[in-house]
């Protein structure tokens, strides 16, 4: 295994580290590893690095880097928007791997709004061939609404710390990550906008790899409940769809970072 | 702003340089040493623009990741308290190569000055000064506040009582990882070991300690030692140090202000 820090893209504004296998393979497609929120390169509790060194046992050639203006790379010139932006950025960096290692597949992974932006590519660009999406948009379903509430319910602990947040005056000014995490300001499309992008890549022989955290709990929180709310589309086998209730969503604990790379050796191995 | 491989081939570390806006000036070259964990990810991006201000004030700079850390070689079981110390005395030397700086003030955030304090034991040459920055010299406490920190954590994330998350672990494992970092039982024994007691050798002529709290015993013992401290009460000093700050894109812009000022008058 071997890393070599790569700046391409225009007036070569985006770094990145670049992870090589210890055997480069022909067939094994390319994996890009895209920013968690503004967290750089090196992903939340460094799984990111984790993540490429894991793969890259394994014979596949990874990139992590970070978009226009985060982490290490230079602010794009001004005039696009942070969504178009994010495709230009990682559209260069697909140009970047297919000069490397020649026209492979290419496989995008990310949290969160990297999964919004690696699905959001896969959209504009064929040579996407996979993707691994953790904790992409999740929507709500009467199951998940009525189970979230029982547990919340459920726990006294709760209703002390909210009691003691309200007593307080603390807000979402002062820091209050629960606060801000309920006002996540992240926008999703329409229930049947995201179903129908999806059944695109389905058809498109993309395929797919959603997990899902504690962390959209409110959400989803059985595996069953996505297919029910995407029910009038057929992803076939495309899409591979899992609930990680015991996880958060930067995989804080070192158990839930193992489960992550053993889940990633299973699907990677049995669908590319 | 130099992005690079440095140190042996066999396990490198991830460095960035970034040069003087101008040459020739009296500001000293300034090493950046990181803090531990979690806290190493939330100081990612003040620490870049913190270099940025350097560099335009005429310091070259070198920023970079310890052993078993960032983007340097190793995981997380490969970081240790030697070893560190060894990773900024290299990153010390690169630094004083690539700029041809005679002189070299540190900067060390949170466990990064502790690590900074112990490596200044080493007499390096050239060290012209030390910042330290909310500074961790009390391990114990350290490893009773990453502890805290951690299940506090997984009582948010997974939003259950601190008693129920401890239920369903083994002690074991909650002591062994911090954030999502491994804390194996020698890096706990070597934190614990961090104390001002340590300090045996004048670290530098020069020590500033910029802190929203007193560091009294560390002061009085680099005092006792032979150094000059001087000490800045600064109330946002942790602003930075929150996921709701990073994520926020706080920047305690005043703080770095008075670091950049400190650091340049380091000579």
């Amino acid at each position: 295994m071997r890393e070599e820090i790569v700046q391409f893209g225009e007036e070569n504004r985006l770094t990145g580290i670049l992870t090589h296998s210890q055997e480069s393979k022909a067939d094994k497609p390319l994996v890009i590893i895209l920013n968690a929120g503004i967290v750089h390169h090196v992903g939340p509790n460094r799984l990111h690095v984790k993540m490429a060194r894991h793969l890259a046992k394994v014979h596949f050639d990874v990139l992590r880097f970070d978009l226009s203006g985060l982490g290490e790379s230079m602010p794009a010139a001004p005039g696009k928007g942070y969504e178009e932006q994010s495709i230009v950025d990682i559209r260069e960096a697909l140009d970047m791997m297919w000069v490397r290692f020649g026209e492979r597949r290419i496989i995008l992974a990310g949290i969160c709004s990297g999964a919004d932006n690696a699905y959001r590519t896969a959209l504009e660009d064929v040579r996407v061939s996979g993707l691994i999406l953790l904790d992409p948009y999740a929507y709500q379903n009467t199951t998940a609404q009525i189970s979230d509430l029982a547990k919340r319910a459920q726990d006294p602990e709760r209703w002390k710390r909210l009691a003691g947040r309200l007593l307080s005056g603390t807000d979402a000014e002062d820091g209050d990550e629960d606060i801000m995490e309920d006002d996540n300001d992240r926008i999703p499309p329409e229930r049947e906008i995201f179903g129908q992008q999806l059944q695109t890549l389905t058809d498109r022989r993309v395929r797919m790899l959603l997990l899902y955290t504690s962390s959209v709990r409110h959400l989803i929180n059985a595996k069953n409940q996505f297919h029910q709310t995407f029910k009038e589309f057929d992803f076939s086998d495309q899409l591979e769809v899992d609930v990680l209730a015991h996880v958060d969503h930067t995989y804080t604990e070192l158990s839930s970072q193992n489960e992550l790379m053993t889940r990633l050796d299973t699907w990677l191995a049995e669908r590319t | 702003m130099k992005p690079f491989h440095f140190g042996p081939s066999a396990a490198p570390l991830y460095g960035v340089y970034h040069p003087a806006h101008q040459q020739g000036g009296r500001a000293p070259a300034v090493l950046l040493c990181n803090p531990f964990g979690v806290e190493a990810i939330r100081a990612f991006r003040i620490y870049r623009i913190l270099a940025e201000k350097l560099a335009a004030a005429g310091s070259p700079v070198l920023r970079f990741d310890y052993i078993g850390t960032g983007n340097s070689a190793g995981d997380d079981a490969a970081f240790s308290v030697t070893r560190a110390v060894e990773d900024i005395l290299l990153a010390h030397q690169e630094l004083l190569d690539t700029s041809g700086a005679s002189r070299v003030a540190w900067l060390g955030l949170r466990f990064g000055a502790g690590l900074a304090l112990l490596a200044s034991q080493q007499k390096p040459r050239g060290l012209g000064g030390l910042c330290l920055w909310d500074p961790v010299t009390e391990g114990q406490a350290y490893l009773t506040e990453m502890y805290e920190a951690h299940l506090c954590e997984l009582s948010r994330v997974f939003d259950e009582s601190e008693k129920s998350i401890l239920a369903k672990r083994q002690q074991t494992d909650l002591l062994g990882e911090t954030m999502g970092f491994a804390v194996g039982t020698d890096l706990q024994s070597d934190i614990g070991d961090l104390k001002p007691d340590a300090i045996i050798n004048r670290p530098a002529r020069r020590i500033a300690i910029i802190a929203g709290e007193s560091h009294a015993d560390l002061s009085d013992r680099l005092e006792g030692v032979g150094a000059k401290v001087t000490t800045h009460q600064d109330e946002k000093s942790q602003s930075w140090n929150s996921d709701a700050a990073l994520n926020a894109f706080s920047v305690p812009r005043k703080t770095l202000d008075l670091l950049v000022e400190t650091l340049g008058g380091l000579r």
